[in-house]
């Protein structure tokens, strides 16, 4: 009787104790000029600390090799970019693995040449003006497919016109997200994690309580509200590129980022553009490259790339979600 | 078995019950949210922020402590620190807007709950 006792006790403490055993770290740091948050759960919060400070340590590696405003030493952006016309650099690891990526996918809806153009817009931001059409033109110029040449097998790359400007902002975050999370779940003391870097999330493991990881996505025009939320599934990744992210206004107008490498300026077909893919980068890099498309191309280009799906808010406001998305996705209600 | 051994068995599996349904049924509470910048950098129920949360804002650090029921700015480093001087927010639907700093932070009844926002 008394071993049944204790057995029921036991049982007791058990079931009406603490629930889940991981403990949840979250913390948010500043980098790449946005912020950076990683969640990760684990059995022990100090173990799990330890392993996030890892994952922001690399991540802000990725964010001096891939800043172009700033010498981040040998093989970096900026060195890439100073370079003379005709001088092969030799690539740092992750700015390489970025050209990499990038090297063929150049064209007239993603472009990582544009540094000139965005340069432009930028001293215009500061000086609350649209820039000179001329301006964009003469910058527009030294853009182009043909303007970087990367050379895998030796991981070099080579500018043959000096004014071109390499910028890899768009597909930076996505990178170093996809790093950061490999990092994480690494980690014996890791067992599942969430990194959103400013826009780009990745999401590894399965939560203590089971549950499936919820992402909301931010209604583009109005600031504290969501315009629904999609469920990923461990593994999974999702950004978003938005007319509302970064922007000014000149001449009653808003003027955001992302520009379209046609005529270097600020593209209208959509107010924001949400993809999920099977990685940060590629997250990153479909979002802004859906964000130059319009929907006739988008359908066409999702109907090739089953792996993806998206969720892109018009011009006009209107929602569109992929077929695809349809299962996980959950409108706000209102 | 002695009938109090049943009566004591019977007493601690409703207890063990009753704790196990209290924690599924806890009703939700409020939730913070900060935003700075025009963007959400942390939304998670009150009770689960740690004591003193530091935020990082385009003109340098805020910090904010809990109180009993909510929340208050503890050190601010905009000029008139006028976040610090409102001093705590318990009330759902309420706020502490940092203006030079670009940062809200405002508590909701705890509804739809998500890992993260994608802004």
């Amino acid at each position: 009787m008394k071993k049944l006792f204790l057995a029921l006790l036991a049982l007791a403490l058990l079931v009406g104790g603490c629930g889940t055993a991981a403990e949840k770290v979250s913390d948010t740091r500043f980098a790449m000029d946005t912020f950076i948050t990683i969640d990760a759960y684990g059995a022990n919060g100090d173990d799990v600390m330890a392993a996030e400070n890892s994952a922001f340590n690399k991540f802000q590696q990725i964010a001096i090799e891939t800043d172009r405003f700033n010498d981040g030493g040998a093989g970096s952006l900026w060195q890439l970019n100073h370079a003379a016309a005709g001088q092969k650099v030799q690539l740092a690891p992750h700015t390489a693995a970025i050209l990499d990526y990038c090297a063929n996918k150049n064209g007239p809806e993603f472009d990582i040449t544009l540094g000139a153009v965005s340069d432009i817009w930028l001293a215009a931001k500061e000086e609350g003006v649209v820039p000179d059409t001329a301006a964009v033109k003469e910058a527009l110029s030294h853009s182009g497919r043909d303007k970087i040449i990367y050379d895998a097998a030796t991981g070099t790359a080579v500018r043959h016109d000096s004014a071109t400007i390499i910028d890899l902002s768009a597909v930076a975050k996505g990178y170093a997200v996809d790093v950061a999370a490999q990092t994480l779940s690494e980690s014996k003391n890791i067992s599942a994690a969430l990194v959103n870097g400013g826009g780009n999330i990745k999401v590894i493991g399965q939560k203590p309580d089971g549950k499936p990881w919820v992402i909301a996505v931010q209604h583009p025009r109005l600031e504290n509200k969501v315009l629904g939320t999609i469920t990923l599934q461990p593994g999974q990744a999702a950004a978003t590129s938005g007319d509302y992210q970064r922007y000014y206004e000149a001449e009653g107008q808003r003027w955001h980022h992302l520009l379209s490498p046609q005529n270097g300026s600020p593209a209208s077909l959509h107010q924001s553009v949400t993809v999920i893919a099977p990685t940060a980068l590629e997250a990153d890099y479909n979002s802004t490259l859906l964000f130059l498309k319009d929907n006739a191309a988008i359908k066409t280009y999702l109907n090739a790339h089953t792996k993806l799906a998206a969720i892109i808010v018009n011009h006009d406001g209107s929602l569109w979600v992929s077929p695809n998305m349809q299962q996980i996705w959950r409108p706000a209600q209102e | 078995m002695r009938k109090t051994d049943i009566i004591l068995c019977l007493l601690l599996a409703t207890l063990a019950a009753a704790g196990f349904f209290y924690r599924q049924n806890k009703s939700p509470g409020q939730t913070i949210t900060v935003s700075t910048g025009g963007r959400i950098i942390r939304q998670q129920p009150l009770d689960k922020l740690p004591q003193t949360i530091n935020i990082p804002t385009e003109c340098g650090v805020i910090t904010i402590s809990k109180t009993a029921g909510g929340v208050k700015v503890i050190s601010a480093p905009c000029p008139d620190k006028l976040c610090q001087k409102q001093g705590a927010i318990t009330n759902s639907g309420s706020s502490i807007i940092c203006m030079p700093c670009r940062t809200v932070i405002t508590l909701t009844d705890t509804g739809h709950e998500y890992d993260a926002i994608l802004n």
